[in-house]
């Protein structure tokens, strides 16, 4: 999702597939399968795959994240998925360190559109596809990845898109 | 010197663009520790 939208959906016509796969992604990196990845890991990544190139930032203080988001920018944003409710969780049980693309920023509520790799839908009660999250989830979901300065968020943004 | 702060959802999209292109440039130096941020843990079925 976010080289899609940092691309603006146009196709580097690089070697590698377009639109970009998280399996296509993971099966460029080192472990293929197992094991977590970092920000920066992906970044590089993508960077290479499809001649992206993301600001990667670490201790984003949340109302700059919201400026980042409302100026038109896009983010992966590290959460802890313990903090994530029942209406969202894409992996029951699940409550270790994950990461989710932030598309934009509903002004009427202050939600945010998110995109959930785990919200796969593949078995009844795991939603599907991007769902609306409260700010107040989002925030506290990002605030508790551990390795966070207190009242910041680990991201890294798309460019300005709008 | 304070950094200022960043505006209220409710401002002008030039503010909040303002705003963010400052920041990421302003932090452009800062290089992460891979060790410490895992984006993700085995998750799935």
């Amino acid at each position: 999702m976010a080289a899609d939208r940092h691309r603006r959906g146009v196709d580097p016509k690089t070697h590698h597939g377009w639109l970009p796969t998280p399996p296509e992604i993971r099966n460029f990196m080192t472990p293929h399968s197992c094991g977590g990845t970092s920000l920066q890991e992906n970044d590089a990544a993508v960077t290479h795959m499809y001649l992206t190139n993301m600001d990667v930032r670490y201790g984003v203080p949340w109302t700059t994240f919201r400026s980042l988001i409302i100026s038109g920018r896009g983010a992966v944003l590290q959460i802890r998925y313990s903090m994530v409710p029942s209406r969202f969780d894409g992996s029951p049980g699940f409550t270790g360190n994950h990461a989710v693309f932030v598309n934009e920023r509903r002004s009427s509520d202050g939600a945010y559109l998110v995109y959930d790799p785990l919200a796969d839908g593949r078995r009844s009660g795991i939603p599907k596809g991007p769902q609306w999250w409260p700010a107040s989830v989002l925030q506290a979901a990002a605030y508790a990845m551990p390795g966070t300065a207190s009242g910041t968020v680990n991201a890294s943004f798309t460019r300005d898109t709008e | 010197m304070a950094k200022k702060p960043a505006p209220k959802p409710s401002a002008s999209i030039e503010e909040h663009k303002k705003h963010a292109t400052e920041f990421l440039a302003r932090e452009e130096h800062k290089k992460p520790k891979d060790d410490v941020h895992i984006v993700s843990d085995e998750a799935k079925p």
